[in-house]
């Protein structure tokens, strides 16, 4: 695993879930409307301050229907913390969820910190509840959010727990610095950093 | 012809050009993919003979060939897709867990419409060819239909695939320059109408299909290919690249998207076809998509300068977006020529032109009258001799080595002519006739 000075993090959920949408909000806080498909990997970085250190978070944003599948290995291998994302408006996506935690345990590094995130809660047509969400993570023992990369609420408190939490795993006997990566309300939209 | 076809779209006799170009020697025609940025049509029929779906030898076959195309393409979409998703009442439970029950197969084709329907809606979104609704419609049924049929697989990226083919379709048939519908050379051009789209798009993507699948269905494969490429291939090919990429500690995982798409996400939109040129012309060589590795090579090379100096994160940045997305079609085509001399193409295969340029580079042009002079004595004598077919066929290729070596190629020809002794009387003016005949498929040459 890589220190926490270099945190790689996996994007993964069902096709078009929103994983390079929450990604491109996280690191350009932006909102892109006319989005491709991700085929393969992408690779985007930050590098954000943590009492006063720099700390990089190398973000590897997969394929959707890369799910179940060997090529899978290359995204997970060596991810300090892996988003599992799924669409609030879409239960399949909710429900393929315990799929993807099977995968990422089989494949993924064991000490690897998973957070799952219900995305689009800006969407009115919501069918997964915040009850059924937070019960299915304290079943698997995941981080459990909810966020929306189109309005940027949460997206980066999703970062903010991802840093202390990896900072805890890698550094369990030290004192753990709080982190928070601040959200500036803009005319439009919440935005990161 | 090789000026003439790059000036197509210019030229005022396109039909007699496009005659010759059809009637090429086939490792000439399907050189020219690599040589000239043809004429969206050409382009097109180019495509459909290296896929074998127009006949490879017999162009008198391919108004036959379309005609088939079409039929089979409707046969399939009737049996395949609408009587598979429009079930009528039967007499038989919906539920009953059938594998292969019309509702079971129903809901399967639902459930895939509704599957690459995600991606239709994503795709290439700021092309206004894209974003039209009645392409990505058309777009839509195609990716499901090939789907379908193949088991009902679907990966991301095949609808891709088939959206370039469809456009590649409806650039050729919209550019169909065609003007006298009764020549029967020509008459496999009526085919190209709107009505044709579909099924010319479709026979295009599963043929592109058949050799690209493998990238996406055998994934153990497809991890061996990318490593072999940047561990073997590249230390055999440029060993200081290969040595930096591995000092870089950089993941393959972008070659995923670069072999399953055939590169069309490297490069603009526009420039597609012209990569897709080369890429054509190599399946249709070697019957493998072993261009394909040479190709990320050669991208790697245009990008070297960047590779050696950069840090792990700009390098990743670079291949995380459009990578020669900057670059124009010059630079396209270089990059292609550049993975085919890496492949050895280039160097064993040289069409007979090419060779015979080289051989004659310092030779005086006396001399070279009195060769093309032999050749066209001997085309003439087959000529008389009944052997119609092979003499024409050499005094057409004196034709055009001359339109290669001398710029004034029609004075250069009766010169030639004159040489070989056919200087008057009856002998010239049959000798005349004959190589008229020839050159009145020869674009260039009046009658």
């Amino acid at each position: 695993m890589e220190s926490s000075r270099n945190i790689k993090v996996a994007l993964v959920g069902d096709t078009q879930v929103g994983k390079t949408s929450i990604s491109t909000r996280f690191i350009y806080n932006r909102f892109d409307f006319t989005p491709v498909s991700t085929t393969g990997g992408q690779y985007k970085k930050k590098i954000i301050f943590v009492n006063q250190n720099q700390v990089q978070i190398n973000i590897w944003d997969t394929a959707g229907q890369e799910r179940f599948r060997a090529l899978s290995e290359l995204y997970y291998r060596s991810a300090s913390a892996i988003i599992l994302v799924y669409d609030v408006t879409r239960m399949e996506t909710f429900l393929n969820l315990k799929y993807w935690i099977g995968e990422l345990r089989a494949k993924g590094d064991k000490n690897a910190v998973i957070v799952m995130v219900g995305n689009k809660i800006d969407a009115a047509e919501r069918v997964v509840s915040k009850a059924q969400a937070a019960q299915l993570a304290a079943e698997e023992k995941v981080f459990y959010k909810e966020a929306s990369a189109l309005s940027g609420e949460s997206v980066c408190e999703i970062f903010n727990l991802i840093v202390e939490q990896v900072q805890i795993m890698q550094n369990p006997t030290e004192e753990v610095v709080s982190v928070k990566i601040q959200e500036q309300k803009d005319k439009k939209w919440f935005a990161c950093c | 012809m090789y000026r003439r076809l790059k000036n197509f779209s210019d030229d005022v006799n396109q039909e007699d050009v496009y005659k010759h170009f059809i009637g090429m020697d086939l490792r000439d025609f399907f050189d020219v993919l690599t040589t000239t940025d043809l004429h969206p049509t050409l382009r097109l029929v180019a495509y459909l003979r290296a896929f074998g779906i127009l006949d490879k030898a017999d162009p008198s076959r391919w108004a036959f060939n379309l005609h088939t195309s079409q039929q089979n393409y409707k046969t399939l979409l009737e049996t395949q897709y609408y009587q598979c998703r429009s079930v009528r009442f039967q007499n038989m439970d919906p539920l009953q867990p059938q594998e292969d029950g019309p509702f079971q197969k129903r809901h399967r084709l639902i459930q895939l419409e509704k599957q690459i329907q995600l991606d239709i809606n994503r795709l290439f979104s700021n092309e206004e060819f894209f974003s039209n609704l009645d392409n990505r419609a058309n777009i839509h049924l195609l990716t499901t239909l090939w789907s379908h049929i193949n088991n009902d697989i679907y990966k991301q990226g095949i609808h891709e695939i088939v959206a370039l083919c469809y456009q590649l379709a409806v650039n050729g048939v919209q550019a169909n320059f065609l003007q006298h519908r009764q020549d029967s050379e020509l008459f496999h051009l009526t085919h190209f109408t709107r009505a044709s789209v579909m099924h010319l798009a479709f026979d295009l993507s599963t043929s592109i299909m058949s050799f690209v699948y493998p990238l996406y269905s055998d994934d153990q494969k497809m991890s061996q290919r990318m490593n072999q490429i940047q561990n073997q291939l590249l230390l055999k090919l440029d060993q200081p690249l290969n040595e930096r990429i591995n000092q870089l500690n950089l993941e393959s995982v972008y070659l995923i998207r670069w072999l399953r798409l055939l590169f069309c996400r490297e490069v603009r939109v526009e420039h597609v076809p012209r990569m897709w040129d080369f890429i054509v012309f190599s399946f249709e060589k070697t019957g493998s998509v072993d261009y394909l590795d040479y190709m990320v090579v050669s991208f790697y090379q245009q990008k070297r300068d960047e590779l050696m100096r950069g840090d792990y994160n700009m390098v990743m940045k670079m291949f995380s977006g459009s990578l020669l997305g900057d670059i124009g079609i010059e630079g396209i085509q270089n990059v292609c020529l550049g993975a085919l001399r890496l492949m050895g193409v280039g160097k064993q295969e040289e069409t007979k032109t090419q060779i015979i340029l080289k051989n004659t580079q310092k030779t005086k042009n006396s001399t070279i009258n009195y060769w093309l002079s032999q050749q066209i004595k001997q085309g003439l004598k087959l000529n008389q001799s009944g052997n119609t077919e092979e003499g024409n066929q050499m005094i057409t290729e004196v034709a055009e080595l001359l339109e290669v070596l001398v710029p004034e190629n029609e004075t250069a020809f009766l010169d030639v002519l004159r040489s070989s002794g056919y200087e008057s009387g009856i002998g010239k003016g049959r000798a005349l006739e004959i190589v008229t005949q020839c050159l009145s498929k020869h674009k260039g040459w009046s009658e």
